[in-house]
């Protein structure tokens, strides 16, 4: 175990994958259950020993009260899981996972996992950005960098296009539907320069894949009630029953046009069977709000749906017939069956960790058959700003600003005459509300020079970095100096907090 | 001036050859890193950060945009890999490739210049763009003293527009059509096809030369934007029978000159500009021409060799803009809706390398220029001249205006005061002496003393240099008429009273 590689994670709302570069290709590594893809499930047992993967989601049933699902939905939320005494954060959660997918990568590449991209959905925002890379960093990995999940698709399949020679230039239109977030993104997809650049994303966190397996369960409830069943609100076994009916019913209709519902749920005898037109008919609302999603996307950028080359699908959902046939129908083309849709994030993760890679053996050179590698530019997903005094946001850096960027603004002023502090509050999203807006941190600037307030006198710079942190300094205009400044995220953990984190974190 | 000279193309690989990749030094943005396309990530001005012309199609901008991010994306492993390079081309295209953006940003180069434009167009974007572009730039003409119009750069990289007719030049009208040689020898340039007129001149001058062949070579090959044709271009020589000047400018030789032997001759000038004068800078061995009082407050040099404008104070000058009559030894200068052009005429008794004797076309305009231009190279003779050169200097500058305006409007000011204090002290000498007709003495005195402490608690006296409002004026001369008027009329009232 002397070697080290780069890896590239998808770490996904249900199900996770870990890829690397092997020789001569982008291999998904398998975990110790032989699978590609890892469920993102973790169990508490009651000694305090997490499981992770499929023997945690298989006991989900039997434990619902010590399993967590869907994490990821709670990145960068101020919550706590609590699992008998003990409180869980989030991160902590995820860690669990991460730890898992890279003992089982470490055994499989028979090497050590020297760092790892690590993918988050691309309208993640900056405090679900940190949260992930919290989780990073408390599973003990050095994270490179965080890869929007299209982005890494595109690098997959811009890798897998390349390879077959094809000087031409593509706009990729990406369709992904994870398990907890949707994404929309416009990619450009250059061969002949190498050259992935993100050209305009959006998306929604509220839409994903399990919304789908919630309206079947919905469905499968009112059967179990109907039939004299126990109220699934009521127990949590019976509700983990019904999803885990629900999700096998979700599967079947991606294959089958109809599903049947038989057995014990709740103590009761059911036998109902969901056509798929029934289904779709359920979950269309879901379907159309990714379709508005798309729909915002294109009024702000300067493609047209004409000008779409190839729509990619990626994320497990986008299995669903409803989701193929509706994109098609919305671009009028059929969408690219070309990658796999489970597999070609973490694959794109892992083309982008060995591109980063101090290590880097020259593999990517070969496999992208370039010289120079690929350049993946990213592009901010929603828009930076200041919370000013009258509640109202002033929007610094805007949403698909070109990443890493900087952005000066010079407009700004003390609310009092000789006031020498400021404290303003940084807010995300584009509302010009700012109280609409999310919340990421606080800037405080110091020893500003006492002067009358309605001089403008203050400019602010934000600068978004490549790994998509942000750093905001000040300067006073009149006197040309840098006004002492912090910015403090909300979510930024210091080494000691990780670290403490890191020893409370229960051990494999 | 300098990095006008960094712009030029050298002949880098046509696409970044990474096989073997430079590892030696740090890139820093000095050097053109495509062949055909020249990306300046350092420039100000947004099209030349992408190397795409002032008007580009979307396409281009795209295209370019994308080849120089790629390029200059931290993530890359090359040595182009700079991410202030990469910010300042992300810039650039994010304004170009933003329809109502590159309008707005358009509007500010059109008044400003490319450079002075961009700064302003990003001064007014990072205050949040508070007013409209139009309405910013409208406010920001009325403050300025200077017309920017039409006018290209001189700081950044040295336009150099073809003076050849009404297409390249929207201004075309304004161009002086008294240069009667204009028309014959463009036409005879576009006629002839006989073999380039090697000027035997400017041959024998080459060896002569200190200037470094590819310093001006190489700067007319980076106006490929079409707007502007280069300035010696593929021109074919002309023979010089318009003005009888042998063409310096034609041949491939033709930029290994200096000026020694030619003296500059103003052709036309919008302003009254001062006599031309050819300094020599015996540390460059490179000749100027200096042209003063064409730009108020700055002597314009104009290295020809080198193709550069500066001044004295080293400050640029934005929106000065100059080119070169295709055909002619003209030089066109445009600052502020002036113009002047000057030529270069050849001396008739040539310095140091000239052999242009045996140029027989030239003698008939040479008298011309002789007679009314030879002093021009004469350096002052004694006090007088050189006291007439000060203060002709002075005056062409704005302070100096300014202070010879205050002291006619200080006098005029001072004289209407002591008017006033005449005729105070005349009323008081008045009333003493009527100091008998009680009443009418104390009336007049009252009046006076009233009207002075009213006049002096509104308005102030204020010193000559001072600013003078124009109120006061006319206040004093309007109050100076009233007293006189009462004055008089008392004097009536003296009479009358006096009779009884």
């Amino acid at each position: 175990m002397t070697d080290r590689k780069p890896v590239g994670i998808d770490l996904g709302t249900t199900r996770s994958a870990i890829a690397h570069i092997a020789v001569g290709d982008v291999e998904v590594l398998f975990n110790d259950e032989g699978d590609a893809v890892t469920p993102s499930v973790v169990t508490i047992e009651e000694d305090g020993s997490p499981t992770v993967g499929k023997t945690a989601l298989n006991q989900a049933v039997l434990k619902p009260d010590r399993t967590v699902q869907e994490v990821k939905r709670e990145m960068g939320d101020d919550v706590r899981l609590s699992i008998d005494s003990e409180k869980y954060q989030p991160e902590e959660i995820s860690a669990l996972i991460l730890q898992k997918l890279i003992r089982d990568a470490e055994n499989k590449m028979n090497a050590e996992v020297s760092e790892a991209v690590i993918t988050v959905p691309a309208y993640f925002g900056e405090n679900q950005r940190a949260a992930t890379e919290n989780a990073g960093r408390i599973a003990g990995v050095d994270v490179e960098r965080l890869l929007p999940e299209p982005s890494a698709a595109c690098l997959a399949y811009g890798m897998h296009k390349g390879k077959l020679n094809e000087d031409v230039s593509e706009i990729v239109f990406v369709y992904d539907l994870g398990g907890g977030t949707f994404d929309a993104s416009l990619v450009d997809v250059d061969f002949e320069l190498d050259h992935v650049e993100t050209l305009n994303t959006h998306g929604l966190n509220s839409v994903g894949g399990t919304d789908w397996t919630s309206a079947i369960a919905g469905w499968v409830t009112d059967q179990v009630l109907e039939a004299g069943g126990a109220d699934p609100s009521e127990n949590p076994q019976v509700q983990s029953q019904v999803q885990d009916k629900a999700r096998d019913i979700k599967h079947t209709l991606s294959n089958k046009d109809t599903a049947a519902l038989t057995g014990m749920v709740g103590g009761a005898a059911v036998d109902a069977e969901l056509s798929r037109e029934e289904f779709e008919g359920m979950t269309s609302e879901l379907f159309d709000e990714t379709i508005n999603a798309t729909d915002e996307l294109f009024e702000r950028s300067d493609f047209g749906v004409g000008d779409v080359d190839k729509v990619l699908l990626v994320g497990g959902a986008t299995r669903m017939p409803q989701v193929r046939d509706g994109v098609e129908e919305y671009f009028g083309m059929e969408p690219s069956v070309e990658m796999n849709p489970d597999r070609a994030v973490a694959q794109g993760a892992a083309i982008q960790a060995e591109l980063l890679s101090d290590e880097a053996t020259g593999v990517t050179d070969e496999i992208v058959g370039v010289d120079d590698g690929v350049v993946l530019v990213d592009v901010a997903p929603r828009s930076l700003g200041i919370k000013l005094h009258d509640d109202t946001t002033s929007h610094i850096i805007e949403s698909d600003d070109e990443i890493p960027t900087m952005v000066r603004r010079e407009d700004f002023r003390t609310v009092e005459d000789d006031q020498t502090t400021v404290k303003f509050p940084i807010v995300e999203g584009e509302s010009d509300d700012a109280t609409e807006n999310e919340k990421i941190g606080m800037v405080t600037l110091e020893d500003i020079p006492p002067r009358p307030s309605t001089d403008e006198s203050l400019a602010v710079e934000f600068e978004l970095t490549s790994d998509g942190t942000l750093q905001v300094e000040a300067e006073d205009l009149e006197t040309g100096e840098a006004v002492s400044s912090s910015f403090e995220s909300s979510i930024t953990r210091d080494d000691e907090e990780i670290s403490k984190l890191q020893a409370d974190l229960p051990t494999l | 001036m300098d990095n006008s000279d960094n712009e030029q193309p050298t002949t880098p690989p046509s696409r970044i050859s990474n096989s073997s990749p430079v590892e030696t030094s740090e890139y820093d943005g000095s050097e053109r890193v495509d062949g055909d396309i020249a990306y300046d990530p350092t420039a100000t001005a947004y099209h030349r950060r992408l190397g795409v012309s002032l008007n580009p199609t979307s396409s281009q901008v795209r295209n370019a945009g994308k080849a120089a991010s790629n390029l200059f994306h931290p993530d890359n492993d090359t040595k182009y890999a700079n991410e202030d390079f990469f910010m300042n081309i992300s810039e650039a295209r994010k304004i170009l490739s933003d329809t109502e953006k590159r309008s707005a940003y358009q509007t500010f180069c059109a008044n400003f210049g490319v450079v002075e434009g961009t700064k302003r167009f990003e001064s007014w974007r990072s205050r949040g763009e508070p007013r409209s572009a139009e309405a910013t730039i409208k406010q920001q003409i009325r403050q300025t003293s200077f017309d920017y119009r039409e006018c290209q750069d001189v700081t950044e990289y040295m336009p150099l527009p073809d003076v050849r007719g009404e297409k390249s030049h929207p201004d075309g009208s304004n161009q002086p059509t008294e240069t009667s040689s204009d028309e014959p020898i463009a036409k005879d340039n576009a006629d002839s096809d006989q073999p380039p007129t090697q000027s035997p001149h400017t041959n024998d001058a080459i060896g002569d030369s200190k200037i470094n062949k590819q310093d001006s070579s190489g700067k007319d090959k980076t106006h490929s934007d079409g707007d502007f044709s280069p300035l010696e271009d593929s021109t074919p020589n002309l023979h010089t029978s318009g003005s009888g000047v042998p063409d310096i400018s034609a041949g491939s030789n033709h930029t290994d000159y200096m000026l020694s032997g030619y003296t500059p001759k103003i052709v036309t000038s919008t302003e009254d500009v001062e006599d031309l004068s050819v300094l020599n800078n015996t540390y460059s061995g490179v000749d100027y021409v200096e042209i003063r009082g064409f730009i108020p407050t700055e002597v314009l040099l104009f290295n020809l060799p080198k193709r550069t404008v500066s001044t004295y104070s080293q400050e640029s000058i934005t929106g000065l803009s100059w080119s070169k009559r295709v055909g002619t030894n003209e030089y066109v200068f445009k600052f502020k809706q002036k113009e002047i052009v000057i030529e270069l005429v050849e001396d008739q008794e040539p310095s140091v390398s000239s052999n242009s004797k045996t140029d027989s076309d030239s003698v008939a305009d040479d008298e011309n220029t002789d007679s009314e231009y030879s002093y021009l190279n004469q350096s002052p003779e004694g006090v007088g001249d050189l006291l007439a050169n000060v203060i002709r200097y002075l005056w062409h500058t704005a302070s100096i205006k300014m202070v010879v305006l205050r002291v006619v409007a200080g006098s005029v000011w001072f004289g209407i005061v002591l008017s006033e204090f005449i005729t105070l002290f005349g009323s008081v000498f008045l009333t003493l002496s009527l100091i008998p007709l009680q009443k009418t003495g104390v009336y007049i005195l009252s009046v006076y003393t009233l009207y002075y402490i009213v006049f002096i608690s509104i308005f102030g006296y204020t010193l000559p240099t001072g600013n003078m409002p124009f109120s006061l004026v006319l206040f004093s001369l309007i109050s100076s008429c009233v007293s006189w008027v009462i004055f008089s009329s008392d004097q009536e009232l003296i009479k009358v009273w006096d009779k009884e």
